[in-house]
């Protein structure tokens, strides 16, 4: 056959499909999985008769679409934001408690070893934080001060914006090196706790700084804190994923270990971008009574705690 | 393109139930590159102009870095999720697709802006290039974790038609595959300098019996007569 009266013959099918992949036609895609089972037979006659390659050419790129339309995946599942919230997080969370372990003991060994070296001697603070960063701790949280944890005068707006650029990015840059086998998060994690040991040691040890810094940091912290232990496990998850791929090959296992810790790096992003407008919008308030705050504060330790422990358990198959 | 030898130019093919053969053009990193600095050029652009407007007092600083956050960190993610491809990607008409060349969703933009990062170590995407040299593919570690190709968008090119003369039928009966080679050689003669075209007709001489212009023109009247 002629290519002229064989693109003749099909002219009316290939409008048809270029009119269904493109969308927003009037054709019925009912009609697809025909469509496309002719438009493919199409294109392999085009091809075994040796017609010109820029007929051959545009078929394909019409067969490319078709199939991606044809065998694409539907739209996601419903309420995804929910089932992630209310038990995918957790769950996966807890399904990777060996890496949450590790995480806990980088993060608190670090913080454990710094508060009590800082205790029994105070003059190592400054070494710890840089010079000169022990008697600015003391003046952010200087008794009397209408915000504290702060240098002076940034009002909650801008804390927030810093918060979510300075602290959000930090934790994905942690979740993303977790593909260098875990070891540039281990370092940020140990980091993170070394600075937090100094720093509590350093305001328990200072008892007109005490009230104000711990009604500062006791509500945010539930989720700052948390934050930054659970996306560090999953950053850990990955690296060990390239390390031990067991009977995987190690693209394959990183591949896996990705796609599974992506729940849990976004609900960690989420939990720090909340920690960052508490830290902002509420922590730093002197108007609220400290003792409000800290009640707050151990009401939301408990509450996140309950939530890994226990959310999705329970869930109706 | 003879369909029994493997392809040589990284073309990543996939058998279909409806028995065809569809397939990928994976970019390397030089394309990549450049789309990566027009969204660079963008991004940098805006938060430049932001950094104008916002920056002069407290609330607007506040403003700014979460603007500057969502720009960073979200302008592959948001552009990636719908149809895979960034401003700087659609003008080198690249687009990110699964291996099995479905179009990506959030998750896998998300991935992929994630690990941006460790791409990027120690300086200049090195991890990246690295990754891309050793993987089938050019895949990035961001392309590793999510799943996913940079494909060159294929271009359809209008058939032109070969202006003829007047159709002539082939001496002798032809393979599909010789058939195919002398249909391309009609539909690109307009884009190949004339010496060439002259070398190409001394070698179908033993073909047509003519040398030089003159057997291009026979080649293409031929072709013509494959047409219609």
């Amino acid at each position: 056959m002629k290519q002229r009266t064989f693109e003749k013959l099909h002219r009316s099918l290939w409008e048809q499909s270029e009119e269904l992949v493109e969308g927003g036609g009037i054709a019925d895609p009912l009609n697809l999985p025909s469509l496309h089972r002719r438009l493919c037979h199409s294109l392999s006659l085009a091809r075994s008769r040796g017609y010109a390659p820029s007929l051959v050419q545009r078929l394909h790129h019409l067969a490319n679409r078709s199939h991606a339309r044809f065998y694409g995946t539907p739209g996601e599942a419903q309420a995804v934001l929910r089932t992630w919230i209310s038990s995918e997080f957790p769950c996966r969370v807890r399904s990777m408690w060996p890496f949450l372990l590790a995480s806990l003991v980088a993060f608190l060994g670090p913080a454990l070893i710094a508060g009590i070296a800082v205790h029994l001697n105070p003059s190592l603070s400054d070494s710890i934080m840089g010079p000169g960063a022990t008697d600015h701790l003391k003046s952010m949280f200087a008794p009397g001060s209408e915000r504290i944890g702060r240098q002076g005068t940034e009002n909650d707006l801008q804390m927030f914006g810093f918060y979510i650029w300075n602290n959000v990015s930090i934790l994905f840059r942690t979740m993303a090196t977790g593909v260098f086998l875990g070891v540039p998060s281990l370092l940020a994690i140990g980091f993170n706790g070394t600075h937090l040991g100094t720093a509590f040691s350093v305001m328990f040890d200072s008892p007109e700084n005490r009230a104000p810094f711990f009604a500062f940091v006791a509500t945010h912290s539930a989720l700052e804190l948390t934050a930054i232990v659970v996306g560090g496990a999953a950053s850990l998850r990955l690296g060990w994923a390239i390390l031990r791929s067991g009977r995987r090959s190690r693209m394959d296992s990183f591949r896996q270990a990705s796609v599974q810790s992506l729940p849990v790096m976004g609900g960690a992003s989420l939990m720090m971008a909340g920690a960052a407008f508490l830290e902002a919008f509420w922590s730093a308030n002197a108007t609220i009574e400290p003792t409000v705050r800290i009640g707050v504060g151990i009401c939301l330790w408990a509450l996140v705690l309950g939530y890994f422990a226990l959310a999705g358990r329970f869930r109706a198959a | 393109m003879t369909t029994d030898q493997p392809p040589i130019d990284g073309r990543m093919d996939r058998h279909t139930p409806e028995g065809i053969t569809l397939s990928l053009l994976p970019v390397g990193p030089a394309p990549r590159l450049w789309a990566y600095l027009i969204d660079q050029c963008v991004v940098l652009g805006l938060i430049f102009v932001l950094a104008v407007f916002l920056v002069s007092n407290d609330a607007g600083q506040g403003v700014f870095l979460l603007t500057l956050f969502f720009l960073w960190w979200g302008y592959p993610i948001v552009w990636e999720s719908f149809g895979g491809r960034t401003p700087g990607k659609r003008a080198l008409k690249l687009r990110v697709v699964r291996v099995d060349g479905q179009p990506i969703g959030w998750k896998e933009a998300f991935l992929r802006g994630l690990m941006l990062t460790a791409d990027f170590l120690p300086f200049l995407f090195m991890t990246g290039l690295v990754s891309m040299l050793f993987t089938p593919g050019f895949r990035r570690l961001g392309d590793l974790a999510a799943g996913t190709l940079v494909i060159q968008d294929e271009v359809v090119t209008e058939p032109e038609i070969p202006h003829l003369l007047e159709p002539e039928s082939s001496p002798i009966p032809l393979l599909a595959h010789e058939q195919r080679s002398l249909m391309d050689l009609a539909e690109r003669s307009d884009h190949i300098s004339t010496e060439r075209l002259e070398e190409l007709g001394d070698i179908a001489a033993p073909y047509t019996g003519l040398r030089g212009k003159a057997s291009v023109n026979r080649l293409r009247s031929i072709a013509a007569g494959l047409l219609k």
